[in-house]
């Protein structure tokens, strides 16, 4: 069973790692424009999906607001960079604005939505959470779109061409250039985050503890000592905070990030 | 907590969401005249709305509290005490049955539609609940076996000429036989993981029927798909909904007949079992991938007469209709209602198909108010509506010692 | 001499690099009342494991003979086919079915002897309404046996503590066993639920025919109910025999006062 496991993984990989490499040898240059423009996007994905694990990983569940709120950053961003390009501040400074006040909301929001949907479902069958979770993301979108709209939203890009970059910008343009070294930074970041601080540490030990065999409503009740259940505490709403500036940041920045969002929601139900 | 507190954290609280809706809700740019709009009355009114809700959302909160620390989990939902109770048990169902076959009489046309619609989610909610709220598999991919059976009508009747009737046995064979296939090599995982690669099988199915041309007819979907006939007597448009209506009365009741019969056997038993303790389950003697296998595949058997119910019912289908968000309403359905209570689950589709239709008064609203409803139910009620209880046996000293005259 | 009902041979049990189990060799003759002891951590649990199909042993061999019947590995079994073959066991940590009533839960012991399927649940022949007759009442004459019968009705997650370790020993009990493996039947038991428990296990041997394997940290339970004592630590099984043998022997105070030193 293995040996077919194992076998079966290899022939996948040689017929992919096939094409490439044929890909490759037919024409060089198109192939690299195609694997940079893949990898900003993958890039992107990548730290939406960390945010996602994160999140997962700590309170084991499906956190379906997850888009809603990477959406909100977005808005956020948007909303601040064309009033501030309104009245005629400069691009870097709306630039920097714009990534703070996206992380600073989005982070708020993250807090928020913790608080109001998921903590009080704590000792509660898991699908409860997951339906509440559903029902958030649910009422989020809908709040964006009313309040704002449901349209396509054109973002101009905060992101000048960098002129020493020129000569090589057929291949990679500045904003990809600038998405993936924002990327590697912030995952970068993270990674000291959770390996060395504190709050890291606390995090990393809460799936063991959120077992449902061995972490039970006692844990809650003051079987542990109180500093350790506050550092589990915060960490669960730092948690879905910090999982999301790193993500809102290059997505911040990103000309595109409109249109990707709203194809993100589709409506509810097609019941009517 | 003195009332003063209670008003400060709620005032601290609205304030919050003030500052946290500000750039949502009050801004307002209009990028093509060049505008910004400050909608303050909106700031406003998020902090008016906010204080009340906390002040409501707070003092339900340590009700709650203080009533699970007073009685200990045994309150029994008041449908189930109305149904235990031989005084009330007849007239209640009298009721509910008079209702039930006066509604298409009644009421217009347009309700005993969305009455059937209703009706066929109370069949899928019931199928999913044997997955999902009995054996504990999240299956995301249930939609998946729901289209097969639409699908199946839709093309063995445009092929074949087959009826609603040979249809919809040979279905239910159809979603058990998918249930199988796609159980088998997805049930080894647990947890979420199942969830994940179930919902994965759910779009596959919708991918393969939106771009196999020759076989589904794509994205354009199917139409003119009849509506089942009575001994080949066509009925007038009007006449062919009551029909209908009655067709899924009786399937919700067969359904319901079944599945009551199936929960409290040796299967369902052990299905309950394995939602519990799988490890435990497994030494005391059940075989797991068997159990979970008959739970996905008879739960694909419902879904798969839902479908053809469905089919038959809008006479037209497409794969649009099956998307992975039709399985999470199904599975809000199940959820919300109550995990592995059937009746909890009829209320929960009833509740939940229903009153999007009816908050149609509030208009572009109802979807956040409904979503916003979806997490205060589970906040408040993260049983479900109506949770499930176990069936009571009873034990006469007379008739045991009968029993053991008969016996030994 | 009569075949013993249970025999493990030079059971290992690797966890990566840890040996949870080294080459332990054990007997159960028919009708006996055995005990596995041993600190922390040395094992006992991981035996049970291995031998009821939970885990799949590195090396070994467990060989089972039931009354009346050929001798039989349990080879790469799984835990339902080693329940079938007629043994049960209970948790330490207890692992009641919390969805359900005390009496399902022992109605679910009974599943492996009951033989109707999904079509005749459905249906309900007269064949599969007797069977389900038949089932209730034997489970509930077992709560009675067991002294749980008041709480037929209760859901399993509310009994007293004492009360749900019962019902665990009476859940495996439903399943006609006739050898039980009882893991820490007395932990978190006051004196009085453990000298009840200490004669249910007696008559569990003397009326209901099955042969007793148990774990158990209550040193004075463990001597006066045990005819054959097995003491393992750190994997390794360090020395057998019966009650007075175990209290004389060096090597078993060694392991016990190295451990936990409070039991000197
Ligand atoms: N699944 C596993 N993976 C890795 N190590 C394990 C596993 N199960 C048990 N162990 C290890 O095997 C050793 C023996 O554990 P076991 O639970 O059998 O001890 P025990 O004798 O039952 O102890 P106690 O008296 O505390 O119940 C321990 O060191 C434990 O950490
Ligand atoms: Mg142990």
């Amino acid at each position: 069973m293995r040996w077919i496991n194992i076998g079966l993984g290899l022939a996948v990989t040689g017929i992919i790692g096939f094409f490439v490499v044929r890909e490759l040898l037919i024409d060089p240059l198109y192939f690299f424009e195609l694997f940079l423009g893949g990898l900003t996007r993958g890039s992107i994905y990548a730290l939406i999906a960390l945010g996602y694990t994160m999140v997962y990983g700590i309170i084991q569940l499906i956190n379906f607001a997850h888009g809603e709120i990477y959406m909100i950053g977005a808005m956020t961003a948007l909303i601040v960079a064309s009033v501030l390009g309104l009245w005629g501040w400069n691009t870097a400074v709306i630039a920097i604005l714009a990534v703070v006040f996206a992380i600073v909301y989005s982070c708020a929001y993250g807090f928020t939505v913790e608080k109001i949907a998921y903590k009080p479902l704590r000792n509660s069958p898991r699908l409860s959470a997951l339906i509440s979770a559903i029902g958030m993301s649910l009422f989020l979108q809908n709040y964006v779109m009313l309040a704002q709209t449901p349209d396509y939203l054109p973002f101009k890009s905060l992101i000048p061409d960098f002129h020493f970059w020129e000569p090589y910008a057929h291949i990679i343009t500045s904003v990809e250039l600038t998405i993936i070294i924002t990327t590697v930074i912030v995952m970068i970041l993270l990674g000291i985050l959770i390996k060395f601080t504190r709050i890291g540490k606390a995090m990393r030990s809460l799936p063991v503890m959120w077992d449902r065999s061995t972490f039970s409503s006692d844990f809650w009740q003051g079987s542990k000592p109180l500093s350790q259940r506050f550092w589990v505490v915060s960490a669960l709403s730092r948690a879905q905070c910090w999982d999301r500036w790193y993500w809102v940041f290059p997505k911040a920045i990103l000309p595109d990030i409109s249109t990707v969002n709203m194809k993100m929601y589709l409506p509810f139900p097609s019941w009517y | 907590m003195p009332i003063k507190n209670h008003i400060k954290q709620s005032l601290i609280i609205a304030f919050w969401f003030m500052i946290l809706t500000f750039p949502i809700m009050v801004i307002k740019v209009n990028a093509i005249q060049q505008t910004i709009d400050f909608r303050w009355a909106n700031f406003l009114w998020v902090g008016i709305f906010t204080f009340f809700a906390s002040m409501i959302w707070n003092y339900f909160l340590r009700r709650n509290e203080e009533q699970k620390k007073t009685d200990i989990a045994d309150d029994i939902p008041l449908v189930h005490r109305l149904l235990q109770n031989d005084r009330f048990r007849r007239p209640f169902l009298g009721l509910l049955a008079a209702f039930f076959i006066a509604y298409p009489f009644v009421f217009p046309m347009y309700h005993t539609s969305i009455m059937i619609s209703a009706l066929v989610y109370v069949m899928l909610g019931l199928g999913l609940n044997i997955v999902v709220g009995l054996a504990g598999l999240l299956d995301l991919g249930y939609v998946a076996f729901y289209a097969v059976g639409a699908y199946a009508y839709a093309l063995l009747n445009l092929h074949f000429g087959l009826s609603f009737w040979v249809v919809l046995p040979m279905s239910a064979l159809l979603g058990t036989l998918f249930g199988v296939l796609l159980g088998y090599p997805v049930l080894r995982l647990r947890g979420d993981y199942l969830a994940i690669v179930t919902l994965g099988f759910g779009e596959i199915i919708r991918i393969v029927l939106e771009n196999w041309d020759d076989f589904s007819n794509g994205p354009r979907g199917i139409s003119d798909i009849p509506a089942p006939t009575f001994f080949g007597h066509h009925f007038g448009q009007h006449d062919a909904m009551i029909y209908m209506y009655f067709i899924v009365i009786a399937l919700v009741l067969m359904t319901i007949f079944f599945v009551n019969r199936l929960e409290n056997s040796k299967i369902g038993r052990a299905w309950i079992a394995l939602r519990d303790d799988e490890i435990a389950c497994q030494a005391m003697g059940i075989d797991k991938f068997k159990t979970k296998l008959t739970a996905f595949a008879l739960g694909a058997t419902w879904a798969a007469m839902g479908g053809v119910v469905f089919a038959a019912k809008t006479s037209f289908i497409n794969p649009m209709s099956f998307t992975i968000w039709e399985s999470i309403t199904i599975l809000c359905v199940v959820v919300i209602g109550g995990m592995g209570s059937a009746i909890g689950v009829i209320a929960g589709a009833l509740v939940l198909i229903l009153l999007p239709e009816y908050l149609r008064a509030v208009a572009e609203y109802r979807m956040l108010v409904f979503g916003a409803l979806q997490v205060i139910v589970m906040v408040f009620k993260p049983d479900g509506l109506i949770k499930s209880v176990r069936k009571v046996y009873t034990f006469n000293v007379q008739e045991k010692a009968i029993h053991e005259q008969t016996h030994t | 001499m009569n075949k013993p009902i249970l025999n493990v041979k030079n059971l290992t049990m690797n966890f990566g690099g840890l040996k949870a189990l080294d080459d332990v060799t054990i007997r159960l003759e028919k009708g006996q009342i055995a005990a596995l002891i041993g600190p922390n951590g040395a094992g006992k649990t991981t035996f049970f494991n291995c031998i009821t199909g939970i885990y799949e042993p590195t090396t070994g061999e467990v060989l089972i003979t039931p009354p009346g019947k050929n001798t039989q590995s349990l080879r790469r079994l799984k835990p339902n086919y080693v329940t079938e073959r007629g043994i049960a066991r209970t948790f330490q940590n207890i692992r009641l079915f919390h969805g359900m009533t005390v009496l399902e839960n022992v109605l679910i012991g009974r599943h492996c002897r009951l033989s109707s399927g999904i079509i005749k649940a459905m249906l309900q022949p007269p064949s599969q309404k007797n069977e389900e007759k038949q089932a209730v009442f034997d489970s509930y004459e077992i709560l009675e046996k067991i002294g749980l019968a008041k709480y037929v009705n209760d859901m399993a997650v509310n009994l007293p503590y004492g009360a749900q370790r019962r019902l665990e020993i009476a859940r495996a009990l439903a399943t006609d066993p006739f050898l039980l493996l009882l893991d820490e039947p007395a932990a978190g038991m006051n004196p009085q639920e453990t000298k009840e428990l200490d004669d249910l296990i007696l008559w569990l041997r003397d009326n209901e025919d099955v042969s007793i394997l148990l774990i158990e940290h209550d040193m004075k339970l463990v001597m006066s109910l045990s005819d054959w004592i097995h003491v393992v630590d750190y994997g390794k099984k360090i020395a057998e025999g019966t009650a007075a043998d175990i209290k004389a022997n060096p090597e078993v105070i060694k392991a016990y006062l190295g451990e936990e030193s409070e039991d000197a």
